[in-house]
Order: structure tokens, then sequence, then C-alpha cells
């Protein structure tokens, strides 16, 4: 009854990023313009082997969403709020420029008002894949470089879920429509995000404590609740059509809104090393299939405009980063840092375009998205050799800048880890463990993935991080590889390796294995000792045994010891209804 | 309204599964049948473009089979079929042949008309009575042990469970390739077999030499490996597609090709788990969407016409659902006994695997894809699936008590116990100590009561450690602990103390209730039960972080007052590891490895 093929354009996309991605990488281009450029050979511009499918299509859609989700699930407020005001201070008038800037220069050039309007609004924001992820490989995502493009990136964004749906509200028929659509969009952003944000304080901490510790159900309600705003964000036209309201959500501020919600929750860090994943596959869909509606005259068109546009616009924003980041008093390298990563125009850019493009009746044509594409692909190719380079690139330059020099900048944050105790996973052998080590160590770190224990650590006065430490980013923000001690009472082998191979030669490491198989190839990987808490508990218990035969009144005491302090309350608080299968 | 688009459609599917997953959870039942029910619902709104959706599903099902084939082809293969196995075997063989023969006695019902106005489109015969044979045999792995959060685990039932279902679900792959055949003679599924081996075959020189290039190539990038490991999954169900075989043997041929090194890659394994979870979770709604329930108000309206061809559907789901929830335990129990085991552990086993395995749902789905299986057969297998997940839910949940329930009530008989000796209690013994379990805990205890000449009688459940008693223990008892066989011969109201080192709630309640005549140490991790367990009679209770920390402080106090070097400590815990050898086999008092979190 049911005839199905393999979804083969998918499969061809698939197989073809793969060695797209491949080539990216050994040239060390980033991924995106491997994908991008991928939907130009497969698509109608080079050999044509692809068409746009319903699948691709929602695949495409996906990728956004899950984007802008994983951007929500980041903006953990409490961790930029030192930030916020140098950075809303900076990204609205740099997005001003710019948007000006790109406008002038679109006008100069033979495109009409209305498109170079768009190409203004297009071109204003930098990229947030192409810098958080050059920032990561770098591993500058921390600094204070690092937080400040970070922080202008994502009001960068917030500016692009606006205009995406102002735009998805159709063209406006003159300057009391705009007004009325923004009207709209704002009071459906208020709400919406009033929502998100009373979700975050009320519904949300209660409902994830309880599922948090099983992953599968974690993940897949978060991805439900991440579904809710889709969906109503998507549908509300239908929904507020009985009103008599027309109104325009886009599914991009739904999702980052049901990610923002996630993000004020302790599960959050958690959470972003299981979306990622499927972000990365489903956005490589959407950059490839970017180009799969260009044909090859389209993308063309204007390149010799896009070649004049990119290049002026990669020195206009690198001249009004640094002037405004000058201005809120960030000292020179910071200041040179901040701006040389943000010189490209960001898929957002495309995102626009293409929601200007699908607006009824379109804002402008194929050919001027093909340009906006092509802009932003050769700034982004561009740019990360910048920031790859750039901390030779301020040496070079750092000797005429000096009368740039702050007298007294701002200082970074100290939030990283150093020399710290990294604790992972607390039950009562750690708990010990952590009374001994906290009289030489003031800065302990605790990592865990039961919620109970969570609350434990921080009502003891430790930091704790909810979390799996198989995923990287809770490794990264738990700073194993600057941690001097490292006391892991996870007996999974999988993440004793990985703890191992990561921390660095001085730190002393303590790891728990089962087995003595487990525990030999730990001390060969480098643990400085593996417990084995079964064999140390039968010694203890033996000593007890021993005195229960012959010494009575020793065993007495030990019982009354040991009821003591089960009874103190001084223990960590085992949750009743679950076995052993949560200390990872 | 068939109108909406796809991420429409798997937005209202998604909106869907959210609460009742939440729902299912504050009942304790597992993921998969709520999947299914969240398809249920969703598909009787109409929605849903199958088409679409099964491609998308299809997905799920590669990602499922790819993921136990990483996992499979990196474990040891053993040449040796252990009893367990032979007991997977005899029981796939008696419910597949029951199965089948219910289907086709279903089947001649309706051929013959013997009940008026009753019937579908299609006949129920033999292939398809197979199939409902291959539903009812086949449990599995994945909702058998990971999906049900339980207390202590037992670990000789757990083990018991695991084997026959990962046997099960290695027997599923085998039938999956056979099913893919498209027909049950012999040349075309000698062809299939043929197509399969030359997949295989790819994926081994894959393994070998290729996915060290791409290692290679990828550079260390996360994100690209993780796509081209995707990408190879798609080659090969690719090349399944091209040799018109199913995709779960490209699937599991891709599997064997990948390299399993969770170490270097773990972000790469990490993302290839979130993306099979979401696309399994897609497949098994998308299966559940799959079923056409009778309208509600078609029902009130036309009641007769309406459920006329439901009624066998339903007849069909019923049958299935006793045959895995009732006659496959009983079946499990008798012939785990039967190789002597005790009868707890058979019981608790067998109450673990009564379910519709989602292999069976894999099968019967490429099956009716190929136009193997037709529809009403179809939805009986994924209705009865649904069903039985349910049910087996709760069945584990109180397994306990139905032993117990059965016990009492003489239905589970008497002990078979087919050694001669097994028991080596000396009769009439006295201010003994009796040591229930025989893992590294009560080995080492049995080791120091020989050491101060006390006796001391072993209970151990696990007839796999048969030898190491008989070689090691001057006196023992191959049972269960409570059973009153056990009890009479180890003479508990005489011993001088009683160590549990199990640490299952029947045996310690068991053995609190002797604590007033005999002195009784039990064990347990959960410290505020611990302060219960002392309050309720118990002369002292093993906590083994409690007890290990104790130990454990006093070298890290040594490391950091300096009374260590570092290379001290090193070669103390070398040394160590030689003292405290392993159990042979598991037994019920070991530690469980960390289970992995429940995953679809």
């Amino acid at each position: 009854m049911v005839e199905v093929g393999l979804a083969s354009d998918v499969a061809i996309i698939l197989v073809a990023a793969a060695f797209a991605g491949i080539l990216a990488v050994r040239l060390g281009q980033p991924t995106i313009i491997g994908y991008i450029l991928t939907g130009v050979v497969i698509g109608p511009v080079g050999v044509g082997i692809v068409e746009p499918s319903l699948i691709t299509e929602a695949m495409a859609e996906l990728g956004l969403a899950f984007l802008l989700f994983l951007l929500g699930i980041k903006m953990r407020i409490s961790e930029i709020r030192h930030l916020i005001a140098p950075i809303v201070k900076i990204s609205i008038p740099q997005m001003a420029a710019i948007g000006l800037i790109g406008f002038g220069l679109a006008a100069l050039l033979p495109f009409t008002f209305e498109q170079s309007v768009i190409i203004g609004l297009a071109v204003m924001y930098s990229s947030t894949a192409v810098v958080i992820k050059m920032l990561n490989d770098k591993g500058e995502a921390t600094s204070l470089h690092g937080k400040i493009d970070v922080g202008i990136l994502l009001a960068q964004d917030i500016v692009v879920v606006i205009i995406l749906a102002v735009l998805a509200a159709g063209r406006p028929e003159g300057i009391g429509d705009v007004a009325t659509s923004l009207g709209i969009v704002l009071v459906l952003v208020t709400a919406t995000t009033a929502a998100a944000i009373a979700a975050s304080r009320y519904l949300l901490p209660s409902l994830f404590r309880r599922i948090a510790e099983d992953t599968t159900l974690f993940f897949l309600v978060a991805i439900s609740w991440l579904f809710i705003f889709v969906l109503v964000s998507d549908q509300v036209d239908v929904l507020l059509a009985p009103v008599g309201i027309e109104a325009y959500l886009s599914v991009e501020m739904g999702a980052f809104l049901a990610g923002l919600a996630i993000a004020q929750l302790p599960y959050s860090k958690d959470l972003q090393g299981r979306v990622n994943p499927l972000t990365d596959l489903f956005v490589m869909v959407f950059f490839v299939s970017v180009a799969l509606d260009f044909e090859a005259a389209d993308l063309l068109a204007y390149w010799q405009e896009a070649i004049v546009v990119a290049v002026a616009l990669m020195i206009a924003k690198f001249v009004v980063f640094f002037a405004l980041l000058n201005w809120q008093r960030f000292d020179l390298e910071t200041t040179f840092l901040g701006s040389v990563g943000m010189l490209q125009v960001s898929e957002f850019g495309i995102v626009v375009a293409v929601a200007a493009a699908e607006s009824d009746p379109p804002f402008i044509g194929t050919e001027e998205l093909g340009f906006i594409t092509l802009v932003a692909l050769m700034t982004m190719s561009v740019s990360v050799y910048f920031i790859q380079y750039n901390q030779q690139l301020f040496e070079r330059v750092e000797p005429y800048l000096t009368r740039f020099e702050q007298s007294d900048p701002v200082k970074p944050a100290g939030t990283d880890h150093k020399n710290h105790v990294l604790v992972i996973g607390y039950d009562e052998i750690t708990r010990r463990a952590i009374r001994i080590l906290e009289a030489q160590y003031d800065d302990i770190v605790v990592v865990d993935r039961n919620v109970e224990h969570i609350k434990a650590v921080e009502g003891a006065g430790y930091e704790a991080l909810f979390g799996d430490f198989k995923y990287a980013k809770i490794r990264k923000d738990a700073g194993v590889a600057y941690a001097d001690f490292i006391f892991s009472s996870s007996v999974q082998l999988e993440i004793n390796e990985i703890l191992l191979e990561e921390a660095s030669e001085e730190t002393t490491v303590f790891v728990e294995a089962a087995t003595t198989e487990q525990a030999d190839r730990l001390y060969d990987l480098g643990a400085d000792y593996v417990i084995m808490a079964p064999q140390l508990s039968v010694v203890q218990f033996i000593e007890y045994l021993r005195a229960y035969f012959s010494d009575r009144s020793t065993f007495e005491r030990a019982v009354a010891a040991d009821m003591e302090l089960l009874e103190s309350g001084l223990l960590f608080p085992e949750m009743k209804d679950r076995g052993g299968e949560d200390n990872d | 309204m068939t109108d909406v688009s796809l991420l429409t459609a798997l937005a209202i599917l998604f909106v869907i599964i959210g609460p009742l997953l939440l729902i299912a959870r504050s009942l304790r039942l597992s993921v998969v049948p709520s999947l299914i029910l969240a398809g249920l619902i969703v598909g009787q709104l109409g929605i849903i473009d199958e088409e679409l959706m099964l491609e998308l599903a299809r997905l799920g099902i590669a990602f499922l089979i790819f993921a136990f084939s990483v996992q499979i082809h990196t474990e040891r293969v053993r040449t040796t079929v252990s009893d367990t196995e032979v007991v997977a075997i005899v029981q796939a063989l008696v419910l597949g042949a029951l199965g089948v023969v219910f289907a086709l006695g279903i089947g001649i019902t309706l051929e013959l008309g013997l009940l008026a106005n009753v019937g579908f489109e299609g006949t129920l015969g033999i292939e398809q009575a197979l199939f409902v044979g291959i539903a009812a045999a086949l449990s599995s792995t994945i909702v058998g042990t990971a999906l049900f959060a339980k207390g202590q685990s037992d670990i000789v039932h757990d083990y018991l469970s695991a084997e026959i279902d990962s046997f099960n679900d290695l027997l599923a792959v085998i039938i999956l390739l056979v099913v893919s055949a498209g027909v049950f003679t012999l040349e075309p599924i000698a062809t299939q077999l043929g197509y399969g081996v030359i997949l295989f075959a790819a994926a081994v020189i894959v393994n070998r030499y290729f996915f060290g290039v791409i290692e290679l190539l990828t550079g260390g990038s996360d994100e690209s490996m993780l796509i081209s490991i995707v990408a190879l999954l798609i080659v090969f169900l690719a090349a399944a597609e091209f040799l018109e075989t199913s995709i779960v043997v490209g699937a599991f041929a891709a599997g064997l090709a990948v390299r399993d090194n969770p170490v270097t890659y773990s972000e790469v394994f990490n993302g290839l788990t979130s993306i099979r979870q979401f696309f399994v979770a897609i497949f098994f709604a998308t299966v559940g969407a799959l079923v056409t329930l009778p309208a509600p108000g078609a029902v009130i309206a036309t009641p007769a016409e309406t459920l006329s061809p439901f009624l066998p559907v339903a007849a069909l789901a019923f049958g299935l659902v006793v045959l895995t929830v009732i006659v496959k335990p009983i079946v499990t129990v008798a012939l785990l006994v039967y190789n002597g085991y005790d009868r707890r552990s058979a019981t608790v086993a067998g109450l673990d695997m009564d379910h519709v395995g989602e292999f069976s749902i894999i099968v019967a789905i490429e099956a009716l894809i190929l136009g193997l299986l037709i529809e009403p057969v179809f939805e009986a297998i994924i209705l009865a699936a649904a069903v039985s997940m349910l049910l087996s839910n709760l069945t584990q949940t109180y397994a306990e008590d139905i032993y117990r329930a059965m016990l009492d009530r003489g239905w589970l008989g008497r002990p078979y116990h087919n050694v001669d000796d097994w028991h080596t209690v000396p009769e009439g013994i006295t201010d003994h100590v009796v040591i229930v379990g025989y893992g590294r805990q009560g080995r080492r205890l049995a080791q120091f009561c020989e050491e101060i000449d006390q006796p001391y009688v072993v209970i151990e459940n696990n007839p796999q450690a048969l030898s190491a008693l008989r070689d090691e223990c001057a006196a023992y008892v191959l049972g269960d602990a409570i059973e009153p066989e056990t009890v009479e011969v180890a003479n508990y109201d005489r011993a001088r103390l009683i160590i549990s080192t199990a640490e299952l709630p029947a045996l310690t309640d068991y053995f609190l209730s002797l604590s007033d005549t005999v002195d009784v140490i039990v064990r347990t991790r959960e410290l505020p039960m611990a302060a219960e367990l002392l309050e309720r009679g118990a002369t002292y209770v093993i906590v083994p972080d409690l007890l290990a920390a104790d130990q454990l402080a006093s070298r890290l106090e040594g490391l950091l007052d300096g009374t260590y070097g570092p290379e001290e400590i090193r070669s103390v815990g070398l040394e160590a590891l030689g003292v405290g050898d392993t159990a042979p086999h598991p037994s019920s008092t070991d530690l469980p490895t960390q289970t992995d979190d429940s995953e679809v």
C-alpha cells in the first residue's frame, strides 16, 4: 500500500556535503562554505541532479529552527549580564551604521530603493556560525573579545528575528502599514517572550527537574517544547484569523524564544550538546538548499558589484567595530581582535534575503538574492583567515594603533576555572573526598547529572554543573585541561578514558573502575589512583567483621559511629526511587 | 486537511509526544509505547502524509539498526552457545509456532465465514501467519532492559534477559534479511543472502581500509566526521535499495563499516545518539499513525458495519498480547528453571521480556512496505506491540509481587534441582555464618571465615557459579535464599550471623524478619534506606560507598599531607589490583556496571 523510496535528494545532498565538508576542512575553510558550494554544484547552477523537494525543504526549515533554538539555549542572561550595557551600546549604532553603508553602497550601484533597503538590512549582521565556530576552534570563545563578539552576535540575532517577522507580514503599503505590522509583531513578540519567560520561571523548572536525568525523555520533551513554539508561530495567522487579526510570527523567532526559556535552567548546557548535532545535520541541508533555488545566471548576475560591496563592507565593518569598541573603553587588543572577528556578512543575511524574496509579492528578485548570497559567501571565506591569524595580525599592526590604547580598560570578568578540583559524579565517596580536598583548594567544581545531587552540592557551597561529562561542552565548562585535581566517581570506562586523555600531565587524577581489567587500563592511561569501591568496601567491612568476632565493643562503636553519620543528615540526599545509574 | 506542510505535521507530532511522554513518565511507563500512542492520536487527525513520514521514519529504522550494529560488532563474538541462548532459541521457536497456529486459526475462522459480516480485505494465509509468529517470538533489548528505571537491579535476571534479548535481536536481523527477499521461496532468499554477504564484505573493506582515510581527511573536525558517518550510512542504504534488499541490511552493514571509537570521537557518537533519538521517535510515532482505529462517532452510529473489519484485527492483537504477556513468560520460566536457575530469577527474567519487541515492529513495517503483509495484520501487530509494552512495564514493576503470589499458590511447583550436589551443608549445622551471594564480596567473606576457622554456608542462585562453589566452598547452597528448601538446608534459625550481600528488598525484608533470633547484616547503596534498615533491626548495614570512602579517605589524606608520593599511591593501587580478583560470573551481589541511560 505504501510506496517508499529512499529520500534520494537527501541522500545525494548528504553524500555530496560530506565530501564538500571534508574538502573544506582540508582547505581550512568553514564547512558552511563547503555546504553552500555543494548546493551550487549539485543544484541547477551546476550539474542539476538535485531539486528542492518537500523533505529537503522541511529539513532546511528544521535546520533554521534548530539553529535559533540552539542560540536561544545559549542565552544565559546571568553569564552575559555584565556585558549587556556595552554590547547594546555597540550593536545598535553598529547595525545602524553598517545598514546605512550597505544601503548607500547598493543605492550607488544599479539597485532600486527597495532592493537597497533589503540589502542594507541583510548585510548588517556578522555570521554567528562562522564567528562562534572559529572562536571555539581557537579556544577564544570565553576570552573577553570572544564574549563581546558572541554578545553582539546575539543582539544582532534578536534584530534578525524581528526583521524576519516584519518581512513575513508581507509588503507594506505605506509607512502606516509598516507601523501596524511592526506594532503587531512587537505585541506578538512581547507576548511570546512573556510566555517564554513566565514558563522559564514557573513551569519549566519543576517540569525539567523531574525528567532531566532521563536523557531520552529530556531530549524529546525539549524538542517537543521547541515544536510548541514553532507550531504557534507558524500557525499564528490561523489562530488569530477568527479574531480578525492578520498577523505573522517567524518560526525562527518562536524557536529562539523556546530556547531562551530553557537557557535559564541549569540543564541548558547539557541540552546544547544534544541539540548541536541535529542542528549541524539540518543546517547543512539548509545551506546546501540555499543554492538549490538559483540558476547560475542569478548567482553571478552582479558578481562585479558583489566584489566591490564585499571589500567595502569588510573595511566599513572593521572601522565601525573598532571605533565602537574603543569608545566602550575596551583595551586595544580586545578591540582589535573583537573587530577583526566580525568582518563577514551573516548567513542570517541570506535568511533575511530569502524571506524578502519569498514575501508576497517579493521585495527582491532571485538575482538580488544571488548578489547578497555571493557577498556573504565572499566575506565569510575571507574573514575566516582574519580570525585564523588574528593574533599575528595584531602584533604587526599594534605599533600603529598605540594612540587608541586605553588608560583604564575594562577588565575581563574572570569566571573560568583554573587549578581547581574537578569532581565528576557526586556520591558518598566524592563527598568525603571533597571534605578532605577543600582544606587545600578553594575552587571545587562538581559535575553531575542528578538534579538532587546538584541541589545538595550547591547547598554545600560548591559550584555545581549539571550535565553529561561525555559532552565536550560540559568538559570545557568544567575546565578539565586546567584542573589541578580530578576525582571521577563515574565507573563508565569511556568517560574516564576521555578524562585521562584531556587532563594535563600534572593533574592528579583519581578515577573509579568497575572491574580489574578496567582499572588496569586506566592505570595504563595515566590514572594516579583507580578507586575500586567494592574492593575497598570489602577490605573495610572485613575489618569490622574481625571486630565482630574478636572484639565486640570495637564493632559496636563502629556501628554506632556509622549510625550517627547516617542519621546526621550530613550525607548527600540520595534519590529514593532510583538505582545507582545516575552518577555520571 | 492533508495540505499541512511536513514541518507542521512534525510539529504537531512532537507537540503531542511531549505531554504524553510526561504522563507516561509519571506513570513510570516506558518511552516506546508512549510514542506509538502519540502516533495513534495524530494518525486519527488525518494530517500525516504517510509516504513522507515513512521516509523520515525509515531513517529512524536505519539509525536504530545502525547503532545496534556499531555496538554489537565491537563485542567479542563468542563461538560457544550458552545455556541462556538455548533458552532463547527454544523460547522463540515455541512462541513463533504458537503465534503461527493462532493466526492460522483466525484465518480459517474468517475464511469459513463462521462469523457473519466479520472480515477484512485479503486472506490471512500462512505467510501472514508467519509474521504473527515472528511478532510473538521476538522481544527486544531496548524495551526489555533500558527504558525502564528500576530500583536496585538483580544481576542474575538482568543478564538473563539481556542475553536472551540480544539473541532475539540477532535473530530479528536474520529474519529481516529473509523478509526482504520478498517471497518465501528458496531462490530469492539465496540471492538476498548473497547480496547481504556482498554488503557485509563491502562494510568490512570500508572498516579496514577506507575508514582510516575518512578519519585522516576530516582532520579532527567533529562536524565533518559526523556528516561523513551519516553519509556513509546513507550510501549503504542506497546500495541496499539498489540491490533491492532491505535497508535494514544496509544499515546493519554500515554499522559494521564504522569503527567504534567512542573515546576519540565522543562528540561524533554523542551526535549520532541525538540524531538517532530524533528519528527513532518519529519512527515509532509514524508506526502508531499508520494504524487506523474505528472512529468513535461511526461506532456509535453504525456499530456493526464499523466494527466488523476491526474485529479480526482486535482478535489478532488480543491473541498476540496473550501470547507475549502470559504464554511467553511461562515458557521462559519453565525453560530457565529446567536449566537450573532459581524460580525467582527465572520469573523476574521471564517478566522482563513479555512484550512484542521493536524489532518485530521493524519486521512488520518492512514487510508492509514490501507488500508481504496485509494492512489488518500489520495493525494488529502494532496494536499488540503498544499494549504489550505497556503491560510489560506493569509486570516489571510488580515482578517481585507476582513471583510471591505465584509461589504462594504453588503455581511455580518445586524448585528444579538438576544437580545432585545442589547443596553441601552438613546436617544440623549451627553457629555458622550464612553468606548470601557469591560475588566478589561473598567470595572474600568466605575466605575470611576460613581464615578464622568460622563455619559458614554460602547461598548463591546462579547455576554458572556452581563450579566455583564446588571448588572453593566448604558448604554452599545453590538456590534462591528465601525458598523454603534453602531455608531448611541452611538452617538460618541456628546461625550465628547472616550476611546478605544481595540488595534485593525481598531478601532484605526476609532476613530482617529473622533479626530477633539471629544477627543480620544486610546491604544497600541508598543511604536513607540504610538508616531505616538499622532501625528495623539490622546488626549492621553494608553501605559500599560509605565503607569505601573510609578506606579512600586515609589514602587521599596521605597523598595530600605528603605521606604518600604520587608514585607510591599509584603503586598501592596497582598492588591492590592483584588482591581483589573479580568474580568469574555475574552474581546477584556484584555492583551492576553502570547501565546506559535509557535510550531509544
